[in-house]
C-alpha cells in the first residue's frame, strides 16, 4: 500500500515535472515585470536614443521593420519593400488596418511627418542617414516612396522602432516636438499603451488589444533600479522578471549561470567592439611600426579572460569577426599579429627606440580611460603592464566621463586610450567612424589623428554597394590597409548576456531583448 | 639631586621621564608596535613582497595558500600579499606627509590667531570652522575628481583638508600662554612678535600637537582608502584602497581580495590611533606621575 502510494506520488510530481518542462502554447494573461536603470528622460523615442528610453517606448510605438535575433529585417508597419538596382529608391507597401492607440487611421502620411519633422531633425543615429534623403513620396494612403541622393547600403537597419519610431502626424503636427505634452503621455501604433508613470518608482504599460499580431501580456511593467548589484538580486528573487545587457553586471553572470529560475541570452545580435585608439600626432606613435609593434606586445586574450569575463572574443581584425560577411582572413590578427613579446621588443629596437640602462626603452604613453566603467580599468591596468613587458612606460589616468570625452576627442591630448563602439547593426554605421578622416572636437569619431584618403574612399563605398559579397570584397581591401598601418588596435568583439526569469516565455525574439514584448508570456 | 641623574641634560632626562609614562599605557605601546611594524614593512617592502605588486597572471583569483601565493590573486592574477606590503607605502607616505602638512598649517594658522587675538582672531576662527564645517570627504572626492589623482595631489588635499584640529588646539594653548610672566619678559626684552611665537611659546605646544599629529596621520589613512576605495586613489601605485575598490566587483567569489588590504587599512589606522592617545596620556600632566 504505501509503496502504491509512493510510486503513485512519484509519478504524478515527474508527470508535472514533465508539464512543467515542455513548452505549452501561449497563455494570454499576466504581467511582466522588466529592470531599467533610471527614469526615461521623455517618451518620445524619435527624438533620443537614451537606453532607458528605447526600452519602454519600444513596445509603445512601431518602426517600418524590426530586426530579428539572426540580425535579419522584418516587417513591422512596412509589410513589403522594393530597392531598385542603383540603390536610390525604397518603395514601401504599408500595413493595412493599422490603428494609433487614440482609434484614429495610420497611414503613409504619419511616416512622411515622423521622418521630415522628428527623426530626421532630432534623432542621433536616423539623423545623419536623413540627410541623404533625396525625397519621401506618398504614392497612396498606405505607400510611399524614398529617394536617396547616394546609396547608403544600411538604410534598412535604420529603420526599426529604436532609429525611426513612427509617430502620430495629427498628435504632434505644428507644435514644438521635444517640448509636447503627449511625449510623457505617448500616442503609438505598438503592442502595449501607455498607462502611468511613478517617478523614480515604475512604468506601467497595458496591452493594446487593436495591435496586428497577439500580445499576451496583460501588463508590461518597468521598475527603475538605480544600483547595478539591486537589479540582480531582484531577478534572483523573482521581483524582476528581465534585465538586459546595458543594466546587467556582468560580474554576476557566472553565478546567474548556475541559478536554475534564470536564463541567460549570450551572444550580440548587435556587434560591439573594443579597441585602443593610438594617437598618431605624437612620437614615437606616428610610426606604423611602433604600432605594430604594440599589436603584438597586448596580450588581448587575458583582456578578453580577466578584463571582460570571457564576455568578449578576442579581436581578429580591423572590423572584428561580429559581421562574418565583413571578415578577411588575410588581415585576421591571430596571423599578423599574435602575442608575441620577442617580436614586439625586435620592431621597438628596429623603430630605433633601445631600452636603455634600467630596461627602459625612452618611451611614456599616457593612457587615458572613463573611470566609472571597471572592465575598461582592467583593460587598461592589463595593457600597461603588457608593455611594461616590452620596456614601454604607461601612465594611467583614469578621468570622469566629460573630462576623458574633452581629452580624447575634443582636445586631444592622450598617448593610448581605451574606447567601446557598437556598430549600430552595419559596420557603415557604427564603425566607420574609428577610421574615417576626422577633424578633432566630434566625440566618438576617429581620434587618433590618423587619416589615409583610400581608406576613406573605400569606406565610402562599402557604405554605398547593396550587394554583400560586393561589400565584403572592399571590407577585405581596406582591412589589408588598416591592418598594416594599424592607426587603431582592435581588441575585443563583446559578448553580450541579456537574463530573464524562467518563466517568462517567447522572450528574445528580435536582435534586442527590448523589442518585440508581444510574443511574450508568462508560464504558471 | 645627586648622582649620573645630574650629568643628565635637562630634556634627556624628560624623554626619559616621557617614555616612563607612556610605558605604562598598554595600548599606546601596542599602538607604538604597530606603527613600527607598518614604518618596517613599508621600508623593506621590495625585501619582503614575493613579487612584483602590479604584475599580471593568468593566476586569476586564485584563494589563499596557492603555491606562491599565500594570500592568493586579484581579478587580474596580481599577487595580494605583495600587493598588501607595497601598499603600505602608499598608505604611510600619504598619512604621514599630509598629517606633516596639515599640523604644520594648523601651527601657523593656530599660533597667530591665539597671539594677535582681535581681528586676526576672529577672520581666522571663522576660516577654520568653514573648514570644519565642510564634509571633508566629499570635499576630497570633488577636488580629486575635477583635478585627476596622484600621490602628491592626494597629499596636499588630505593635508589642507585637516588642519583645523591642530589649528582650534594651538590656538587655545596659544592664548593661555601669551599673558605668561616669561613671554611678558621677553617681550620686555624687545624680543619681535614672530620670534616670541617660535621661540617663547611654540615649544611649549609641542606635547598636544605631537599627538594631533598621530591622529591625523590615522584620518589621513583612512581619507586615502576611502578615496581609493571609490577609484579616486592614484592608478599607477598599489594601495589598500585601490585594492578595496577593485575588490568590490568579486565580494561573493574572492573574499581574500577585500579582507587582507581592509584588514591592513585598520591595523594602520589602530596603531596610529592608539600611539595618539598613548601619547596624550603620556604628556598629560593632570594623569599624575
Amino acid at each position: 500500500m504505501r509503496t502504491r502510494m509512493m510510486a503513485a506520488f512519484l509519478v504524478t510530481l515527474l508527470a508535472t515535472g514533465i508539464a512543467a518542462a515542455t513548452p505549452t502554447e501561449p497563455r494570454r494573461g499576466g504581467s511582466a515585470v522588466v529592470a531599467i536603470g533610471s527614469d526615461p528622460e521623455t517618451l518620445n523615442l524619435g527624438i533620443t536614443t537614451g537606453y532607458a528610453v528605447g526600452a519602454v517606448a519600444a513596445s509603445i510605438f512601431s518602426g517600418l521593420v524590426w530586426i530579428d535575433a539572426r540580425g535579419e529585417i522584418q516587417p513591422g508597419l512596412a509589410t513589403s519593400w522594393t530597392i531598385s538596382p542603383d540603390g536610390l529608391s525604397y518603395a514601401f507597401e504599408l500595413r493595412r488596418g493599422v490603428r494609433w492607440h487614440d482609434g484614429r487611421a495610420f497611414s503613409a502620411q504619419d511616416v512622411k511627418f515622423t521622418m521630415e519633422q522628428v527623426t530626421g531633425l532630432y534623432h542621433g543615429r536616423f539623423r545623419p542617414a536623413f540627410q541623404n534623403f533625396e525625397a519621401i513620396t506618398v504614392t497612396s494612403p498606405q505607400s510611399l516612396k524614398i529617394t536617396l541622393k547616394r546609396p547608403y547600403a544600411p538604410l534598412m537597419r535604420l529603420l526599426s522602432v529604436f532609429d525611426c519610431p513612427i509617430l502620430p502626424r495629427h498628435v504632434y503636427q505644428g507644435e514644438d516636438i521635444t517640448r509636447h505634452s503627449r511625449n510623457n503621455d505617448p500616442v503609438g501604433t505598438g503592442p502595449f499603451k501607455f498607462r502611468e508613470w511613478v517617478r523614480g518608482d515604475r512604468l506601467v504599460l497595458e496591452r493594446n488589444d487593436a495591435y496586428w499580431d497577439p500580445v499576451y501580456l496583460d501588463r508590461l511593467i518597468f521598475r527603475i533600479i538605480p544600483g547595478a548589484a539591486l537589479r540582480v538580486t531582484a531577478l534572483e528573487v523573482g521581483e524582476v522578471d528581465q534585465v538586459a545587457d546595458f543594466y546587467l553586471p556582468k560580474t554576476d553572470v557566472d553565478r546567474l549561470k548556475r541559478n536554475p529560475n534564470v536564463r541567460l541570452r549570450l551572444g550580440q545580435p548587435i556587434p560591439s567592439m573594443g579597441f585602443m585608439f593610438i594617437n598618431a600626432r605624437r612620437a614615437p606613435l606616428d610610426n606604423p611600426k611602433v604600432r605594430r609593434a604594440l599589436a603584438m606586445a597586448i596580450n588581448r586574450v587575458q583582456i578578453v579572460t580577466q578584463a571582460m569575463g570571457n564576455l568578449a572574443r578576442p579581436a581578429r581584425g580591423p572590423f572584428g569577426d561580429g559581421f562574418k560577411w565583413a571578415f578577411s582572413p588575410e588581415s585576421d590578427y591571430d596571423r599578423l599579429y599574435p602575442y608575441n613579446v620577442e617580436r614586439a621588443n625586435a620592431l621597438l629596437d628596429e623603430a630605433g627606440l633601445p631600452r636603455g640602462a634600467g630596461g627602459e626603452r625612452p618611451v611614456r604613453l599616457r593612457m587615458v580611460y572613463d573611470a566609472a566603467r571597471a572592465p575598461i580599468a582592467a583593460a587598461a591596468a592589463i595593457i600597461r603592464d603588457n608593455l611594461r613587458a616590452v620596456g614601454i612606460t604607461v601612465d594611467l589616468q583614469p578621468m570622469d566621463r566629460a573630462v576623458m570625452i574633452e581629452r580624447i576627442y575634443t582636445r586631444p591630448d592622450y598617448e593610448l586610450t581605451v574606447q567601446t563602439f557598437t556598430s549600430g547593426g552595419d559596420p557603415a554605421i557604427g564603425y566607420h567612424r574609428i577610421y574615417a578622416s576626422a577633424a578633432s572636437g566630434v566625440p566618438f569619431v576617429n581620434a587618433t589623428g590618423h587619416s589615409n584618403q583610400e581608406v576613406d574612399s573605400l569606406l565610402n563605398r562599402a557604405a554605398e554597394v547593396p550587394d554583400r559579397a560586393a561589400r565584403g570584397k572592399i571590407y577585405a581591401q581596406v582591412s589589408q590597409i588598416l591592418a598594416a598601418e594599424m592607426p587603431t588596435l582592435m581588441l575585443f568583439d563583446e559578448i553580450g548576456v541579456d537574463a530573464t526569469r524562467a518563466t517568462l516565455r517567447g522572450v528574445w525574439i528580435g536582435a534586442e531583448a527590448r523589442d518585440r514584448w508581444d510574443a511574450v508570456w508568462v508560464q504558471k | 639631586m645627586v648622582g649620573d641623574e645630574s650629568a643628565e641634560t635637562p630634556s634627556a632626562a624628560g624623554g626619559r621621564e616621557f617614555w616612563r609614562r607612556f610605558r605604562r599605557s598598554r595600548a599606546g605601546v601596542f599602538g607604538l608596535c604597530l606603527v613600527v611594524l607598518l614604518v618596517v614593512v613599508a621600508l623593506a617592502a621590495p625585501l619582503l613582497a614575493p613579487r612584483d605588486p602590479q604584475t599580471t597572471s593568468l593566476v586569476t583569483l586564485n584563494p589563499p595558500g596557492t603555491p606562491g601565493h599565500p594570500l592568493g590573486t586579484d581579478n587580474l592574477g596580481r599577487d595580494i600579499l605583495s600587493g598588501v606590503l607595497w601598499g603600505s607605502r602608499v598608505s604611510l607616505t600619504v598619512g604621514v606627509c599630509a598629517a606633516a602638512t596639515a599640523v604644520l598649517l594648523g601651527v601657523f594658522i593656530g599660533s597667530f590667531a591665539g597671539f594677535y587675538g582681535g581681528w586676526a582672531d576672529a577672520v581666522l576662527g571663522r576660516i577654520t570652522e568653514l573648514f570644519q564645517v565642510i564634509p571633508r570627504f566629499v570635499l576630497a572626492l570633488l577636488v580629486v575628481a575635477l583635478f585627476g589623482s596622484g600621490l602628491w595631489k592626494l597629499i596636499a588635499v588630505i593635508g589642507i583638508l585637516s588642519w583645523p584640529q591642530a589649528a582650534r588646539v594651538v590656538r587655545g594653548q596659544v592664548m593661555a600662554l601669551r599673558g605668561a610672566a616669561y613671554v611678558d619678559a621677553a617681550r620686555v626684552l624687545g624680543l619681535r612678535n614672530v620670534r616670541i611665537i617660535f621661540s617663547e611659546i611654540l615649544p611649549n605646544v609641542l606635547a598636544p600637537v605631537v599627538v594631533i599629529g598621530s591622529l591625523d596621520v590615522a584620518g589621513a589613512i583612512l581619507l586615502e582608502a576611502s578615496l581609493g576605495f571609490f577609484g579616486l586613489g592614484d592608478p599607477n601605485l598599489v594601495s589598500w584602497g585601490m585594492m578595496l575598490n577593485n575588490a568590490q566587483a568579486h565580494l561573493r567569489q574572492a573574499w581574500w581580495m577585500s579582507v587582507f588590504p581592509g584588514l591592513a587599512i585598520s591595523l594602520a589606522v589602530l596603531g596610529f590611533n592608539l600611539m595618539g592617545d598613548g601619547l596624550n596620556d603620556a604628556t598629560d600632566p593632570r594623569l599624575g606621575v
